[in-house]
């Protein structure tokens, strides 16, 4: 029974040394880097510095985490509204949190909520009434030209004037929208409303192009005006960022040309063109290929790999058919 | 006296007559009648037995009437022997008798054996048998076999060579033996390390095992090869759970924990439950969870961004106001005392010097802005929440090009210096897949090497190539001029990247730098000229005869004030003058190498164009071009007599039916030879045959004139394409080197045992 008791007490002060280092160690200290904002003035200062940036030419700024700058000062403001709701309530800084938040989600498309909130933002008698009422006006006519004519990527909406549907009420919407745009460009001139509204004129192009692609089988002169449309937007937003994307989506619709050509004459067939399909093949190749000298870019990339991959389908095609 | 009299006037004779000869001998040049002779009319020769009997074996073939093939062929043999014995030459159409019965087998494995039994006669056409060996090559059992034995062979001779190297080498410089014996075994055991556990052969063994069983599911090695499939099978899926495995560790090395994720989830669909892969997705995953709560966290309003005091809130109004005096307010902020002990105050002069640098950058300071958020980016995050923004700022190379383009510049002169002094080891000993310690052992043999050689580095370093020297710092450079084309450092940059892309010999986008610098005509000039000859220079490397002209016309209204610009011109206008909707070029030496070609039975050509004599008239070394429909285009020797000067050319329209026959024996020959001689290649040419197709058929009477209809095919004799003497490889598996080495001042002499060559479809199992 003696012998057992210095292993107790030594037990004993091994548990009681392990509760003692518990307590004295340190929480893990959480990253700093990426603790909360300070103070609603830092998000503001933050998204101040990115109000004139061009997004239309150049790729939207990230923040420290890497995400889109607008993005994640909108919701840092929203969880500062959520979180301090109480405090905030008086609507002494309505103007200043409305307003940010506005010149944030004018730059995520959203300009129906960006004119909400800059007409709240104007409610209140300051120096940023005059600004949040210039800005809520040209967020309503975005807002009105987003709605017209076909995109794909606008959400459904109930509206009594759904959307055209056919080829030239299509073309004839997209110039309603373009002829709206540009009135609101020249009112714009001097503000960074200028590159919101040259993305949404490219917006507007793409669209116009996104149809005319989807429907190409719909009509004898569909791949042809498909083409025509992609290269009418590359010819026009040269300066854009998407520059590259543009022409990343005319080499796949040759490339799609190309492979449906195979399949629907096989090359051993009497009726498959080589000339026909080599013009397709050049066509796409040239155009990866132009984008896949392009140092610095992520497009470089997928470029060269669709290349490759457009080279490897060829391959099935017989040697005496197709000589790349 | 007399005799030299006499011989004096023989003389003068002779010489007469020789002026005269000379005189009346025609020129050289395009000969005066046309280069055809009237197409040879056959008579029609009425079929006899040989020619019903092999219509009979060629019914019976296509009847699937292997027994009818059979007879036909039997006739045809009993012919052949009563021609032999009446002293006549045998038909020669047994064989193809026998093969045409052949194919008429019912199985594969029957028909390949009647292959194998054919190739045993002896009066066999050449070609047939090519065709035959080929035939019985692509068998997927040889074919396997072949690869696994290239396997082993490459396996043997990786492990031989690594060891006679360094010891042929010691011949020489004795102290370098042992240490080059042991980089040369280190290196081998790293190479097998980093080997694949199914090498590239056997996995193309694999696969015509797999053919072979889809296509003889009942055959009786069938049951074997299952086995030997689903060993391999094992082996290459462990394979690719390695490869997978491998970038997984690396990516999470680096701090790439999405790629190791995916990585590792690949490894897992090869190889489901694999416990590696298993634990390092599940480590991915762990550090994705925990940047994702960061970036949560970073997202979260922090206890002290409520409300802002009245200073702040004056603050932001002017941020966000329309022509609000940021600066102004900034600097007012920044000049009041700080109160260490109220943390708003703290922030809001955090902010102050971060919108400070905003209203420098909006004002055109650029140097002053980036001063300013470097120096608030040095601040410690805990103290300082306005610093994680600046440092974003500084080193994203979106925002901030101008560093991007310093740092790339200095990490190039970091690898340029690294290489000159440390040659291989610049960058640290390759990756073996080892611990970084153990692979900088590995690499100690090579320091001796490396220390001497740098000698060897020094002279090399003036001409020393490096594809990535100059290519990062130039996208940013470029990123830099787009954001701020007349910034502090625009005029730098873009001298930067005219010397830049004039090393490169990419004048082109010199000029244009050069041009948007303000540069003056006089530096312009010389760097135009260069600019002119490159884009002339890619312009006649075009294939398409439409990208070409519109090429060179591009050149010729650009750079019209350059020689080669108005080169480019004439180019231009000469294209337009002598287009044709064909090219297919049959040279001289082809035609005199192919007689058959140039005869009665197809080109018809008068025989004295081609004897070498050129007084009475002789083609070109580059010969006639298939022009277009029914274009023949004859290249003479030009009036001049100079083979060097460029052809004097006639074109002729030749008839449909003379058309095809050319094309047809042309095709026939080309062919023929190919199997007969494997140098003689006969390359694919889809706008060629597509243009014998319809010359055969007739339809060449509007010609396509379509640029991707055009073919430049050149049929080109032996001699033109490999001179005189042929090399030849030799037939031993072994090479004899003799080597020296510059850096060690050593020679060596050593057999080299010769890798097997990778089959042409090796790149689709890579």
């Amino acid at each position: 029974m003696n012998a057992h008791r210095p292993d107790a007490c030594r037990l004993l002060l091994a548990l009681a040394l392990g509760v003692l280092f518990a307590a004295c160690a340190k929480p893990v200290e959480p990253d700093p880097q990426h603790k909360p904002a300070a103070s609603v003035l830092e998000v503001v200062a933050v998204l101040r510095r990115h109000v004139p940036d061009d997004t239309y030419r150049f790729v939207p700024a990230r923040d420290f985490t890497g995400r889109n700058v607008y993005r994640s000062s909108l919701l840092r403001l929203e969880n500062i509204e959520k979180a301090h709701e109480e405090a905030l309530r008086a609507g002494q800084f309505d103007d200043v949190i409305a307003f940010s938040k506005a010149r944030a989600m004018e730059r995520l498309r959203a300009f129906e909520l960006a004119a909400t909130s800059y007409r709240r933002a104007a409610e209140r008698d300051g120096p940023l009434r005059e600004d949040a009422l210039r800005s809520a006006s040209i967020c309503d006519s975005l807002a009105e030209a987003a709605r017209i004519g076909f995109d794909p990527d606008r959400p459904e909406e109930d509206t009594d004037a759904p959307p055209p549907t056919e080829g030239e009420a299509i073309v004839a919407a997209s110039d309603q929208r373009l002829a709206l745009l540009q009135a609101l460009l020249a009112e714009a001139q001097g503000t960074h409303y200028v590159y919101v509204i040259e993305e949404e004129m490219e917006r507007a192009d793409v669209a116009r192009a996104q149809y005319f692609v989807a429907s190409r089988r719909l009509s004898p002169d569909g791949d042809v005006r498909a083409l025509a449309e992609l290269q009418r937007v590359t010819e026009r937003h040269k300066e854009s960022k998407n520059a590259n994307r543009h022409l990343i989506a005319l080499a796949d619709l040759y490339g799609d040309l190309a492979r449906e050509y195979v399949t629907k004459h096989p090359p051993e067939g009497l009726l498959f063109d080589p000339p026909t399909f080599q013009e397709l093949v050049d066509s796409a190749s040239r155009l990866y290929e132009a984008v896949g000298t392009q140092d610095g870019t992520p497009e470089k990339l997928e470029a060269s790999q669709r290349l490759e991959a457009l080279l490897a389908f060829t391959l099935e095609v017989d040697s005496d058919r197709f000589t790349p | 006296m007399t005799a030299s009299r006499r011989e004096r006037v023989i003389a003068a004779v002779a010489c007469a007559a020789a002026a005269l000869l000379a005189g009346c001998a025609s020129p050289p040049g395009a000969p005066a009648v046309g280069a055809l002779e009237p197409m040879a009319r056959r008579p029609v020769f009425p079929p006899d037995d040989a020619d019903y009997a092999a219509r009979d074996a060629a019914v019976a073939s296509l009847l699937g009437d292997p027994a009818g093939a059979s007879a036909a062929r039997a006739r045809l043999d009993a012919l052949d022997q009563t021609r032999e014995s009446s002293g006549e030459a045998p038909t020669g159409l047994a064989p193809f008798a026998q093969d045409a019965a052949n194919a008429a087998l019912p199985t594969a494995r029957e028909r390949r054996k009647a292959a194998r039994a054919l190739t045993k006669r002896s009066d066999l056409d050449p070609a047939l048998r090519a065709r035959l060996d080929e035939e019985l090559a692509d068998d997927p059992l040889e074919l396997a076999s072949d690869r696994l034995e290239e396997a082993h062979i490459a396996a043997f001779g990786t492990t031989f060579n690594a060891i006679a190297e360094p010891l042929g080498r010691s011949v020489t410089n004795p102290m370098r033996a042992l240490p080059d014996l042991v980089t040369g075994i280190l290196g081998l055991a790293v190479k097998e390390h980093l080997s694949d556990e199914l090498s590239l052969q056997e996995r193309q063994a694999l696969a015509q095992w797999k053919r072979f069983v889809a296509m003889n599911p009942d055959a009786p090695e069938t049951p074997a090869l299952r086995e030997r499939i689903a060993d391999y099978q094992s082996g290459w899926n462990r394979t690719q759970r390695d490869r997978q495995l491998r970038l997984a560790r690396h990516a999470l090395s680096n701090g790439q924990a999405g790629t190791a994720y995916l990585a590792a989830t690949r490894a897992l669909q090869v190889m489901p439950e694999d416990a590696d892969a298993l634990e390092l997705r599940a480590e991915a995953e762990r550090r994705l969870a925990e940047a994702r709560a960061a970036r949560a966290r970073s997202l979260e309003a922090g206890p002290s961004s409520g409300p802002l005091d009245a200073p702040s809130h004056d603050f932001a109004i002017e941020m966000l106001r329309h022509g609000g005096d940021l600066g102004g307010t900034a600097r007012r902020i920044l000049q009041t005392p700080a109160d260490a002990r109220d943390a708003r105050s703290a922030t809001l002069r955090d902010v102050a010097r971060y919108s400070l640098a905003t209203a420098d950058g909006e004002a055109g300071r650029e140097v002053e802005m980036w001063q300013e958020l470097q120096e608030l980016a040095a601040e410690p995050p805990e103290r300082s929440s306005m610093a994680r923004h600046a440092q974003a700022l500084v080193s994203s190379p979106e925002e901030n090009p101008e560093r991007a383009f310093e740092l790339a510049r200095s990490a190039d002169t970091r690898r340029s210096i690294g290489w000159l002094l440390f040659g291989s080891l610049a960058e640290g000993p390759p990756d073996m897949d080892l611990p970084r310690p153990l692979e900088w052992l590995i690499e100690v043999p090579n320091t001796l090497e490396i220390a001497t050689g740098l000698p060897n580095r020094l002279i090399r370093y003036p001409w020393l190539d490096d594809p990535r020297k100059g290519r990062a710092a130039a996208a940013f450079g470029r990123r830099y001029l787009a954001r701020r084309p007349d910034g502090v450092h625009a005029e730098e940059v873009r001298s930067w990247l005219v010397d830049f892309e004039r090393s490169r010999g990419n004048y082109a986008a010199a000029v244009e730098l050069a041009q948007q610098d303000g540069a003056s005509a006089e530096t312009l000039a010389p760097l135009r000229e260069q600019a002119a000859a490159q884009l002339l220079k890619t312009a006649q490397d075009e294939k398409r005869r439409d990208a070409r002209q519109a090429f060179l016309r591009h050149i010729a209204a650009d750079y019209s004030d350059t020689e080669s610009g108005r080169k480019a011109g004439n180019l231009a206008r000469t294209q337009v003058l002598e287009a044709s909707p064909q090219r297919i070029r049959i040279s001289r030496g082809y035609l005199q190498e192919n007689p058959a070609i140039a005869g009665e039975d197809a080109l018809g050509l008068r025989p004295e164009l081609i004897d070498g004599k050129l007084g009475n008239g002789e083609l070109h070394p580059d010969g006639v071009v298939l022009a277009g429909g029914s274009v023949i285009e004859f290249r003479y020797v030009a009036p001049g007599g100079s083979e060097d000067d460029p052809p004097e050319v006639k074109r002729q329209r030749v008839s449909p039916e003379r058309m095809a026959r050319i094309v047809s024996v042309l095709e026939e020959t080309a062919e023929r030879n190919a199997l007969v001689d494997p140098d003689a290649t006969f390359a694919a040419d889809a706008e060629r045959d597509r243009f014998f197709e319809q010359a055969r058929l007739g339809l060449l009477d509007e010609p396509d004139l379509r640029a991707t209809a055009e073919s430049s095919y050149a049929f080109r004799s032996m001699r033109e394409q490999y001179g005189l003497v042929r090399t030849r490889e030799s037939i031993l598996p072994v090479d004899l080197v003799l080597q020296g080495s510059f850096p060690s001042l050593g020679l060596g002499a050593f057999p080299r045992i010769r890798m097997p060559k990778q089959t042409p479809d090796a790149f689709l199992y890579k």
